[in-house]
């Protein structure tokens, strides 16, 4: 009786298991940087002056953000290509994850375009700035100082979401866990391996995330 | 003619049902220093967001130096003016807010070199000398790299006339500037804009410090239930005060 705990296996394929984590580390900051653009945009439509905009970016997020991410990973790997639009699976898997990124981004900031006094942007126009500069220049850099820890929560889940990835057979970390637990039978080994990197891992990104926080952060 | 900075005829504002100004006319010539006083709710506050063109407004006009802001006829239609003439009209204006407004992630000499820079396309070097020109003349010299979070309430709004006047504005406006400050700070801020009034900057300035309205103007309005009550000299505001509704207004402020 008795399992006997044997990493010698999980030694063996580090290499694939950090391979497979820098896939995830790749496809996620793909994802999350092209997702922010997204919602930046997509955050100021939802609080825009104009209907259609609101309307439209309103649709997309309550249809991205409604839909789990493995449908949308699904249905853009192998109901693309049925309408004509062949991708690999990396570059899928980005595309999927960066428009479901953007809705939730999005969400993100607007919160953090919603807490902006009122005041500042009036006192942008006052001195003759545009609606666009007001944008460029003081709603944007004040609103991602305040949504700095919401948006770390939101990249640090979007980056474990890159393991839905395995679905589609991206050799990311895991899909090369599972894999190693078919082929080895180690299954504590293989999947305790990969939590404590996924574990290591979010933790990095949270610290630098932290850093990034308090290196824009507003001096008082 | 050649002298009116300010010519506001009938102008009237509703927001929905509720008219706040109900045909206000007004004229101010350069160097004029025009303070307006009322209870809350007369609509002091509109009459000035609307000479900034943050409010629309329904029937009138405000013409700045002799140009009509906001508005256009197009065909016989009162039409309002796109989006950049808007911006290109407010800039006649300098607004100071009761809220100070300053931009919390820019440092004060950053608060007046941003718009001299991308609205004035001035250079860094000019601009920066620009915002250090007004920041002494605020009393503020030292403070350029303070952020707002740094500076008191009195020394932020003194940076938000530095940024206004910086601009080179043809007409202040004043909005209850000294409203959200704690009282030993307010002389500060009263100070700064006397000495900007010698200067011989055209200003017009909603506000409740009455001591301060009557020193600092050579007219002063009396503002009840969006129309102009009153308007004579200080003197005769303050001292001679005939209706009733000012007396009764007056009694119940200090000066």
């Amino acid at each position: 009786m008795g399992y006997h705990l044997d990493y010698a296996v999980i030694w063996r394929s580090l290499h694939d298991l950090f391979y497979g984590l820098g896939l995830d580390l790749y496809m996620a900051l793909f994802s999350v940087a092209l997702g922010s653009l997204i919602g930046l945009v997509v955050a100021f439509a939802l609080v825009s002056k104009r209907k259609l905009f609101r309307v439209l970016s309103g649709a997309y997020v309550t249809f991205i953000r409604n839909i789990p991410l493995m449908i949308i990973i699904l249905f853009i790997y192998f109901g693309l290509p049925d309408a004509g639009f062949t991708f690999g699976e990396i570059p899928s898997f980005i595309f999927a994850l960066t428009i479901y990124a953007g809705a939730y981004i999005a969400e993100v900031f607007r919160g953090g375009i919603l807490a902006i006094h009122k005041g500042v942007g009036e006192a942008g126009m006052a001195i003759g700035m545009s609606n666009f500069q007001i944008i460029v220049h003081i709603k944007i850099p004040l609103l991602i100082r305040s949504v700095m820890p919401a948006l770390s929560n939101v990249y640090i889940s979007l980056f474990k979401d890159a393991s839905v990835a395995a679905v589609i057979a991206v050799p990311e970390l895991t899909f090369q866990t599972r894999r190693i637990n078919l082929e080895t039978f180690r299954t504590i080994e293989a999947w305790s391996s990969a939590s404590v990197l996924y574990v290591a891992s979010c933790f990095l990104i949270a610290f630098m995330l932290r850093r990034v926080e308090r290196r824009v952060a507003i001096p008082k | 003619m050649t002298n009116r900075v300010l010519e506001i005829s009938n102008l009237e504002k509703s927001y929905g049902d509720h008219k706040v100004l109900k045909g206000v006319s007004l004229a101010m010539d350069k160097g004029d220093v025009i303070s307006v006083i009322g209870s809350s709710g007369s609509g002091k506050t509109t009459l000035l967001r609307c000479v900034n063109l943050l409010e629309d407004f329904q029937e009138g006009v405000i013409k700045i130096d002799g140009k009509e802001i906001g508005y256009e006829d197009v065909k016989g239609k009162r039409t309002k003016v796109s989006a950049k003439q808007v911006t290109k009209d407010r800039a006649l204006t300098g607004m100071v807010f009761q809220s100070f407004n300053l931009f919390p992630h820019l440092s004060a000499a950053e608060n007046i070199t941003l718009a001299l820079k991308k609205v004035q396309k001035k250079s860094k070097e000019e601009s920066a000398e620009i915002a250090q020109h007004w920041l002494e003349r605020v009393g503020l010299p030292d403070r350029g790299t303070s952020f707002p979070g740094q500076l008191s309430g009195g020394q932020q709004q003194r940076v938000a006339i530095a940024r206004a006047l910086a601009m080179n504005p043809k007409l202040m406006l004043f909005d209850e500037v000294t409203s959200a400050l704690d009282p030993e700070l307010i002389n500060e801020v009263l100070d700064v804009i006397k000495s900007v009034a010698a200067d011989g900057m055209t200003m017009l300035i909603v506000t409740h410090e009455m001591r301060f309205a009557y020193e600092v103007s050579n007219q002063v309005i009396f503002m009840n239930d969006g129309l102009i009550a009153e308007q004579g000299t200080p003197d005769a505001i303050f001292k001679n005060a005939s209706s009733d509704r000012l007396n009764a207004f007056l009694k119940n402020t200090k000066f």
